[in-house]
């Protein structure tokens, strides 16, 4: 075991850090950025952020040369998360969908016209995707969509709907799953497609979260045609090549930075909460919480840094995804909701009353946190996963 | 950037595993459960040829000079074959507080017979208030002319009943400041006025002992260390101890797992394997969670204490309070998966739930491994 960094990877580490102390910008508050409810203001902030990053040279850090990346080792791209995370940079999340999910895809199954086509454009931010899965009645079971792609011509016509479409009211282009061939089993009739997002019959329409915000919406097609050269793999394999996307999700979640930062805030929130005259801070019962919040975070951390050597070493992922995914989900949920209950009464503040602590950023983590436990695969997906593929429990 | 083991400790790790399989099945552990000393020699001989009681001894005393990460690959086997004897008290508490404080002499005495398996050892901290604090230890050496007389109980004393030698931790001073004034002494178990006395437990195949001291005289040359200094030694040899001990918990819980997996495979009620029940898939998979969330802070645990890194002793809580309950939970659960056959005598899941009681309980208490975690993070 040895979780040092070699001398090299420190002073790219350093590159990294120095390079960022430069260029985010003066003026940026990331407690404002990660607490607003204005979509739009974040959308911009997070636009002109990936230009930066471009323009620096650090998106794509892992793809290869050739494609327009730097060829980074797994090793690097871990560092610079770590550091964006640090410096609470404006989240990948715009693009995320783009250089994390797509283009990789787009690397392993794309023609060379696709790969010319949509790769510059993803690194370069100047075409967002989002991405067509989830449907009113495909949700956990994903394979069972149906929005229709009917082979016209040297096009397809889709009809259909799609929802719980992150940013898709930014977007240029849409990652669609549809159905081409109904006569097979439900995973053997699924194509992927590249869908440009001003085709007409596509209508957007935001939803409104439980959170008030609105960061999602439902899509509608209406005989939008697609055309064949957009489709991304070979037809009716769509559901491998959205295994192949889904794995780079798994991948890219997992351990986030943020739960660090605001298990920080937790223990600052509990030393300027008077209980009696006394900060809670020195109340055993919250000590004990509070320690046993970081104790589950930290081996969330450490099974991420384990998964990291295995990545090292080119061995495929393991399960270690969906455990930090359910250890951070959860962790995270009983966290928001014992700081709720610190802060009493206030816990309820939105940011809009002058009397909210800490901007009312604690009442939208509480009402936030259920997202984390059902987005990219909700919870019982992932035991489910682990029960019967890395535990080899019987499905039937 | 290589926090996993080496290909040379995968191999170990599969010769550990072999060689517990075929020669400490749960029969042996039976019978060590009814056996009145819970120690089987001709066991013992085969550990010390393969190395394992002289892991942690210098290869100067004759041992393997092996890491603490060794150690926990051969703890989590140990977990999972529940295995019995004094395997910590002598080759991990007791050879490492030798190395630590021992002298030359002490040394060339104890080291090579720890690990050629012809001397067993225990240490013995605990007393009526049982936690390990300095301040607690209440056991006094009266010294003079070159002679001690040792008074004083101590209890949970790890297999005493067998030990060659049991270091003693004795107050030499009353007025030292809290965390001085102890000292440590190697008493020969069968000193005149020294007495043992198991203390009937959950873990049958490990034993726990009371050692009742009444005036035992002991020659200065048995005082381990300096005298009055010996705690820190105690408290970095308990860190060194506990680390394979969070692994053993680790171990046992896989074990656990395993079997209630392979058992929901097979068990068949309402026409199919019970194990296609998702009521059941998802405990297993939140068992699975938690045993791989221990191993990661077990894993830190010890890569920080091997290198004696600053966040050592708080990486340890964590594992400590962390593997302890998961281990808990994890039996807790698997008795209820396995269900009436799980609740039997019979059937071997109690032999490990009542290890996982002892090791968790013998550590301390989760909510003091949790403050300690509080203060290095709150102050």
């Amino acid at each position: 075991m040895d979780l040092e960094f070699t001398p090299e990877e420190e002073a790219f580490r350093q590159q990294v850090r120095t390079w960022l102390e430069e260029n985010l910008p003066k003026d940026y508050d990331p407690d404002e950025y990660f607490s607003t409810p204005d979509v739009d203001k974040k959308v911009e902030i997070s636009l002109a952020w990936q230009k930066k990053l471009y323009d620096g040279g650090w998106t794509g850090l892992n793809w290869p040369k050739e494609y327009g990346g730097r060829g980074a080792t797994v090793i690097e791209q871990h560092i610079f998360n770590e550091e964006l995370g640090r410096a609470r940079a404006p989240m990948a999340a715009i693009n995320f969908i783009g250089v994390a999910m797509v283009a990789p895809t787009i690397i392993h199954w794309g023609t060379d016209e696709q790969k010319k086509r949509y790769l510059p454009k993803i690194l370069s931010s100047e075409e967002i995707w989002c991405q067509g899965f989830s449907e009113p009645g495909a949700g956990s079971d994903l394979a069972a969509l149906s929005t229709q792609a009917v082979e016209d011509g040297d096009h397809y016509i889709v009809n259909g709907q799609k929802t719980w479409t992150s940013l898709a009211h930014y977007s240029d282009l849409m990652y669609l799953l549809a159905r081409t061939n109904k006569d097979v089993k439900k995973h053997k009739g699924l194509s992927a497609f590249a869908v440009d997002m001003k085709s007409p019959g596509i209508t957007v329409r935001p939803l409104v979260q439980l959170t008030g915000d609105s960061d999602f919406n439902e899509v509608f097609f209406e005989d939008v045609k697609v055309p064949k050269e957009n489709m991304l793999g070979p037809r009716d394999q769509g559901w491998d090549v959205a295994i192949t996307t889904l794995m780079y999700e798994r991948a890219g979640m997992g351990a986030g930075m943020e739960y660090e930062h605001a298990l920080n805030q937790l223990v600052a929130l509990a030393e300027k909460t008077k209980r009696s005259g006394v900060s809670a801070s020195r109340d055993p019962w919250v000590r004990q919480q509070i320690a046993q919040f970081i104790i589950e975070w930290n081996a969330v951390k450490y099974t991420d840094l384990r998964a990291l050597s295995k990545q090292i070493r080119g061995e495929p992922p393991g399960w270690e995804g969906s455990i930090c995914k359910l250890g951070s989900s959860y962790m995270n949920l009983r966290m928001t909701a014992f700081a709720a209950e610190l802060l009493g009464p206030y816990g309820q503040l939105t940011r809009d009353c002058p009397q909210s602590v800490d901007q009312g950023a604690w009442l939208k983590q509480v009402l936030m946190a259920r997202a984390f436990t059902i987005g990219g695969g909700t919870s019982e997906i992932q035991r489910s996963i682990l029960a019967t593929r890395a535990l080899g429990l019987p499905r039937k | 950037m290589h926090f996993d083991f080496t290909e040379e400790q995968n191999l170990f790790r599969d010769a550990s595993r072999k060689f517990l399989e075929a020669e400490c099945p749960p029969t042996f552990v039976r019978k060590m459960m009814d056996h009145e000393k819970a120690f089987d020699p001709a066991f013992w001989r085969k550990l010390a040829e393969l190395g394992w009681t002289g892991m942690l001894v210098p290869e100067a005393y004759g041992g393997v000079e092996g890491t603490l990460t060794d150690m926990i690959v051969v703890a989590e086997e140990v977990g999972r074959s529940v295995m019995p004897g004094p395997f910590y008290a002598t080759a991990v508490t007791g050879a490492t507080l030798l190395v630590l404080a021992g002298n030359e002499e002490q040394k060339n005495h104890y080291l090579p017979r720890v690990a050629e398996g012809g001397h067993l050892l225990t240490l013995a901290v605990l007393e009526e208030e049982a936690a390990l604090q300095c301040g607690l230890v209440s056991t006094f050496a009266e010294g003079g002319q070159g002679q001690f007389t040792v008074s004083g109980e101590k209890r949970f004393v790890p297999d005493a009943q067998v030990a060659d030698t049991i270091i003693v931790a004795a107050r030499t001073s009353r007025r030292a400041a809290p965390d001085r004034g102890v000292s440590l002494f190697l008493l020969d178990a069968q000193s005149k006025g020294l007495h043992i006395e198991q203390m009937p437990s959950v873990d049958m195949s490990r034993r726990i002992c009371r050692v009742i001291m009444d005036n035992v005289a002991v020659e200065e040359d048995s005082l381990l260390g300096e005298i009055d200094q010996a705690w820190p030694h105690i408290e970095r040899v308990m860190e060194l101890t506990h680390v394979p001990v969070c692994c053993e918990l680790v171990g046992l819980a896989e074990k656990a797992l395993e079997m209630v997996v392979d058992y929901l495979k097979v068990r068949v009620q309402f026409d199919r394997p019970i194990g296609v029940f998702q009521a059941l898939q998802h405990r297993c998979a939140d068992l699975m969670v938690g045993i791989e969330l221990g191993k990661s802070l077990a894993y830190y645990a010890c890569y920080a204490s091997e290198k004696n890194l600053p966040d050592a002793p708080v990486a340890l809580a964590m594992a400590q309070a962390y593997c302890s309950e998961m281990a808990q939970h994890t039996m807790s659960d698997c008795v209820q998966l396995f269900g009436g056959i799980g609740f039997t005598w019979e059937h071997d899941l109690h032999l490990y739930k009542r290890r996982a009681i002892s090791l968790a309980l013998n550590m301390g208490t989760t909510e003091e491994h949790r403050e300690k975690v509080a203060k290095a993070y709150m102050g």
